[in-house]
């Protein structure tokens, strides 16, 4: 089968880039024809990943003359590209509810229009294949759950026992507030002043910050490549990621893979294998008490620690790999491709829905923001227009301009703008 | 500290029939029981220590005022769920401290000098028996004590059947009320929710929230996510907009719903709270916690 993957950003460190390589790499070993289709060509070849480097990588005008067995959106925004491929079927892997990584109420309803057509959607968490089967009941829906990569993430014997002080590890870009990176280093900040900690910051873009906490420098590791995570992680008792929006994040699971717990949020899709007490602990963003208390806890001598990282080491290893996870996933494409099934008719509503988005709303934001952003002057243009403006208000000219005839202001006027256009 | 299994915790709640929506209702995880105060809290407290509980919840009014020391409840724990004001004044927490309760839950941070806090917690929502949203319900309900004014609200009837909600009914029917409904409009000016069970409850019943203020920028509701944010006078449009269109409507319904599902699920927040609980007291126990479900399709 000729498998299309629309992908948005495949240059930089993304979770949701991560698993849509492994799919695709992993459809590809299984022997189908599989090719990442970016939004915008990357200049330099991605290579943040092993996996990139075997993988087709083709502009999308390329793939306009290409007929395909499965197109996917991935990233919402590639949704409003699929209508310009050729495909029997049409559909949206779909990761998160991605209307709220933006605060813009125009992304938001432009992200429901990608909920408004019965496409074949596979998604890797439950709360969004419950999401997309009760909006959409004719789409065909699959949750293919993410795996956990034994190549990178293998699953080790034992958890490290604790030596010293309570080893932090908070994950997460700086510039993206709903991951909570800000907040984890402030949660940090006020335990430190009840116990001993040492904090690492694992992060795909630190934003040029450099936070300390106790008066002690974080140590930064930015944009680690895949294969040198497990070893830094390994070195932690517990992870700290304080995410609001989520559609099922793997890094607490790549950390409990590495023998350490992790503290984190009851975020859309953490009730995929997170349990509270048993393996981690989750402490909601209105009990701001929690994380600091939790901290406290965890740095103690009790069984708490020893008793969460055990069950975490459990959790990974009866967590499917990606092979099977990609098994899954394309044993739903070739179910229905064996049917004959397709959607290829919807190609048109796509159309319609995309050139919606291109012309009509773009153009009614252009004007919005026309209106809502005053010219933007410089210094020395806000000079000249103020002595302009002060040359207009004298008296001298004001005498001028009442003792002129309406015929002659009004040529010079015309003459001015004339010279000044 | 030793790791124990408990099979059956037992945990009591004391407070009134209002407050049993915002409560769990146990099953795997605890045997839960309340004890109304509908004779009183002398009367309710004695039918809570007859089950032996583990942990008591006590929901703290006006009228809470213990004369001896609280015993046979296990961990007692007092919930400040508002301002601990009466017609007495404050509400003398240190004293009710001495007479045993051994912990704290505060609906909102407390003043600084509050005994020891061990969780703030909004009411949560007792999500038993509760089902997908049902999108064919378009009925506008509308909180009498959180109305918009009359005029506009006279407008919207003319346009589309309003349902008042009446705050002399009892908790049950204006639950029922939002059962019947698709939406739900609010005009407030506290924080939406803080003191008012009523939106979260809503929200879990898949109606569509509109509201003239936000949540408690902690609860992590998102505006136009999870319910929509309108100023007063952008009301009747609104109500408009999702008569004309409610498809474009339906992700915020059906988020909201799952929202509460995984924030604000009575079993959830009262599971948490009491492994904590036991946790910081040293009871000698780590319990076992069961996988949680907030699927909404699954609870019946």
């Amino acid at each position: 089968m000729r498998i299309g993957f629309l992908v948005g950003d495949i240059v930089n460190i993304s979770g949701g880039s991560n698993v849509i390589i492994e799919h695709a790499a992993g459809l590809r070993d299984r022997g189908h024809d599989v090719v990442l289709i970016p939004s915008a060509t990357p200049t330099t070849p991605p290579s943040w990943h092993p996996l990139l480097e075997g993988l087709a990588i083709r502009p999308l005008e390329a793939c306009r003359v290409e007929r395909f067995d499965f197109v996917f959106a991935t990233w919402w925004v590639t949704w409003f590209d699929l209508h310009l491929l050729d495909s029997a079927v049409y559909g949206y892997f779909n990761q998160s509810y991605e209307s709220r990584f933006h605060t813009e109420r125009h992304h938001k309803l432009q992200n429901r229009a990608t909920y408004s057509l019965p496409l074949f959607f596979i998604t890797e968490a439950r709360w969004l294949e419950e999401f997309i089967t009760h909006l959409l009941p004719q789409a065909r829906v699959r949750h293919v759950p993410n795996g956990l990569s034994r190549s990178y993430f293998p699953v080790r014997n034992a958890p490290t026992p604790r030596s010293g002080p309570l080893k932090v590890v908070v994950e997460g870009p700086w510039g993206v507030p709903f991951k909570g990176v800000r907040e984890s280093f402030g949660v940090l900040e006020a335990a430190s002043r009840e116990i001993a900690l040492e904090v690492s910051w694992l992060t795909s873009n630190a934003g040029g910050q450099r936070p300390s906490v106790g008066g002690r420098p974080v140590s930064v590791y930015e944009r680690i490549p895949i294969d040198q995570v497990a070893s830094l992680l390994r070195q932690h008792d517990v992870m700290l990621k304080l995410s609001t929006v989520e559609g099922m994040y793997g890094p607490p699971l790549e950390m409990f893979s590495q023998g350490g717990t992790a503290i984190t949020t009851p975020v859309s899709g953490c009730d995929e294998y997170i349990v509270h007490g048993h393996n981690a602990l989750l402490a909601p963003s209105y009990d701001e008490l929690a994380p600091v208390r939790y901290l406290t806890q965890l740095a103690q001598p009790t069984e708490l620690l020893t008793s969460l990282k055990r069950n975490a080491l459990a959790t990974a290893r009866a967590w499917p790999d990606w092979q099977q996870s990609t098994r899954h996933f394309a044993e739903a494409l070739e179910e229905a491709h064996h049917e004959g099934y397709t959607n290829a008719h919807l190609r048109s509503a796509l159309a319609g829905v995309s050139a919606m988005r291109t012309h009509w709303a773009d153009e009614a934001w252009r004007e919005a923001s026309r209106q809502v952003q005053p010219p933007a002057l410089g210094h020395w243009e806000s000079l000249v227009l103020k002595q302009v403006r002060a040359l207009k208000s004298s008296a001298s000219v004001k005498t001028l301009k009442r003792a002129s005839p309406r015929l002659l202001k009004d040529l010079v006027k015309l003459a001015a703008a004339r010279v000044l256009e | 500290m030793k790791t124990r299994i408990v099979p059956g915790l037992r945990i009591a709640f004391v407070g009134h029939d209002e407050q049993r929506c915002s409560l769990p209702e146990g099953g795997a995880w605890a045997h839960v029981s309340f004890h109304s105060l509908r004779e009183g809290w002398k009367s309710a407290l004695a039918q809570a220590s007859l089950r032996n509980p583990d942990v008591t919840f006590l929901l703290l009014d006006d009228t809470f005022a213990p004369t001896g020391p609280l015993t046979s409840l296990g961990v007692c724990i007092g919930v400040v769920g508002r301002p601990p004001w009466g017609p007495n004044g404050r509400w003398p927490l240190n004293v009710w401290a001495r007479h045993g309760i051994d912990g704290w839950v505060w609906y909102e941070a407390p003043p600084s000098d509050a005994p020891r806090v061990d969780a703030i917690l909004p009411a949560p929502v007792n999500r038993h028996g509760l089902r997908l949203p049902d999108f064919s319900k378009q009925l506008v309900v509308v909180p009498q004590w959180a109305a918009p004014d009359a005029a506009a609200l006279e407008l919207m009837n003319a346009q589309r059947r309003l349902s008042m909600i009446e705050p002399s009914l009892p908790i049950e029917r204006q639950l029922e009320c939002l059962e019947g409904a698709g939406t739900y409009l609010t005009v407030v000016r506290d924080a939406l929710g803080r003191l008012d069970p009523l939106p979260l409850q809503a929200m879990a019943r898949g109606l569509l929230v509109v509201s003239t203020s936000p949540f408690p920028s902690s609860w992590g509701v998102e505006p136009e996510d999870d319910y929509l944010l309108r100023a007063e006078s952008a009301l009747l449009e609104t109500v408009n907009e999702v008569r004309r269109v409610p498809e474009t409507f339906h992700p915020v319904r059906l988020r909201a719903a799952q929202k509460v599902a995984e924030f604000f699920d009575a079993d959830f927040v009262y599971q948490r709270l009491v492994f904590d609980l036991l946790l910081s007291r040293d009871a000698g126990r780590v319990i076992e916690t069961p996988r949680r479900e907030v699927r909404l399709r699954s609870v019946r």
